[in-house]
């Protein structure tokens, strides 16, 4: 560190915080000074630059200062008070006490029922096969009752026999009618079945 | 609470009155509303709105009641709240005028300069000063960056130490150094033709 960096490091702490002029000038005694012009110059400088800022007089505070700023913080605080209670006086929106009370109303009364979930459709495979095991058991019985020579009696006893069997398919079918909607499957169902096969039937029971 | 802070008498107040003693709170606006008022007069010059902030220093001294920790020197948190307050009123007041002075521009980063009211003009409490040094002194203090002002206000004019500072501004001691070498060259620009007159 040369002598100049010593002596403005010397210079800065004097000048920190509020500086006294008396030890600035005693800085005019430091021996670096006799010998460097450009130390010299920068003392000078600050010594008049501290005369200039002590020339600012004190602000002048404006009479009776903290008996004002106390009375309008305790107005400031009152005015708070009062808006807080003045949530007391909130206007209500008119027609709102109509509202609630409709509201309430809505609320109590009874609420319909609510309708069953529509059931599923019939499988199609299910009404096909259905349809097919019935139309392969009335052209097995027809075609036993055209080709073997038994007599009557056992006949009606073959046939009943062969409807004990088909009855449970039909009530299956019968079962998925009775639950639902079934107009998409009952075209569906005449149009695969034929009637003079259902008369025959009826002829044969 | 450490030394600095026990020792201070605004924080005394500021304890009691956390307590519940109404009174130390009267005390404390009758022993530092005048401070307050003098650093906003150094910082802003004699702007009309010192009153105003002085009462919002106060207000924001009530809200901060219950958080306050007397872990500095109670100065240093109010002078805090001083300038926050006193910040924010030159940008409202810049962005409201023009500025006053046609300054050379900073170096990056640092605040632009900030404008005073009426700091060129003379003051009946000037005294036996000069009325266009004072005015110029004036000038070239309100001229300054925001921190390099309030650094350099609170530096002269009110004695605190660089760690003070360092506080108040929320810098470390060795910023608030340069900060103040930094002003102190602006100020020597400034003044040059009133520091010629002083040397001659």
């Amino acid at each position: 560190m040369n002598d100049c960096t010593r002596f403005r490091r010397l210079l800065e702490a004097r000048l920190a915080g509020s500086p006294d002029p008396e030890g600035l000038r005693e800085l005019g005694w430091h021996e670096h000074i006799s010998t460097c012009a450009a130390c010299r110059e920068m003392l000078a400088q600050e010594e008049a630059l501290e005369l200039l800022l002590a020339s600012l007089p004190e602000p002048k505070l404006p009479p009776a200062l903290t008996a004002r700023v106390l009375a309008r913080l305790r107005a400031r605080s009152e005015d708070a008070l009062d808006r807080l209670l003045e949530l007391d006086d909130v206007q209500v929106p008119a027609g709102l006490s109509q509202r609630v009370l409709a509201g309430v109303a809505a609320a109590r009364a009874p609420r319909p029922r609510a309708l069953p979930a529509r059931p599923r459709r019939i499988p199609r495979w299910l009404a096909a096969a259905a349809l097919l095991l019935v139309g392969v058991g009335v052209a097995w019985r027809l075609m036993r009752s055209s080709d073997d020579g038994s007599s009557g009696g056992e006949e009606v006893r073959i046939a009943q026999a062969q409807d004990e069997e088909l009855i449970p398919w039909l009530e299956v079918l019968e079962h998925w009618e009775g639950l639902q909607e079934l107009e998409p499957v009952e075209a569906e169902i005449l149009a695969h079945f034929d009637t003079s096969d259902e008369a025959a039937l009826e002829e044969g029971s | 609470m450490d030394e600095t802070g026990a020792a201070d008498s605004g924080a005394r107040l500021m304890v009691a009155w956390q307590a519940g003693d109404e009174g130390a709170f009267d005390r404390l606006v009758e022993a530092y509303s005048g401070r307050v008022y003098a650093l906003l007069t150094r910082f802003l010059g004699r702007h009309p709105a010192r009153e105003d902030l002085v009462q919002e220093t106060f207000l924001r001294v009530i809200r901060a009641r219950e958080r306050y920790e007397p872990a500095a020197r109670f100065t240093t948190w109010l002078y805090r709240i001083v300038f926050n307050l006193a910040v924010n009123e030159t940008e409202r007041s810049t962005a409201r005028r023009e500025l006053p002075f046609d300054l050379p521009s900073q170096g990056a980063g640092e605040e632009r300069a900030v404008d005073v009211l009426d700091g060129e003009a003379p003051d009946p409490s000037d005294g036996l000063a000069r009325a266009d040094v004072v005015a110029a002194v004036r000038a070239a203090i309100a001229a300054l960056p925001d921190k390099q002002r309030m650094a350099m206000v609170l530096a002269k004019y009110d004695g605190l130490s660089y760690a003070e500072i360092g506080n108040v501004l929320g810098s470390s001691e060795k910023a608030i150094k340069s900060l103040i070498h930094r002003a102190r060259e602006n100020l020597r620009v400034r003044l040059a033709p009133y520091l010629a007159e002083e040397l001659a």
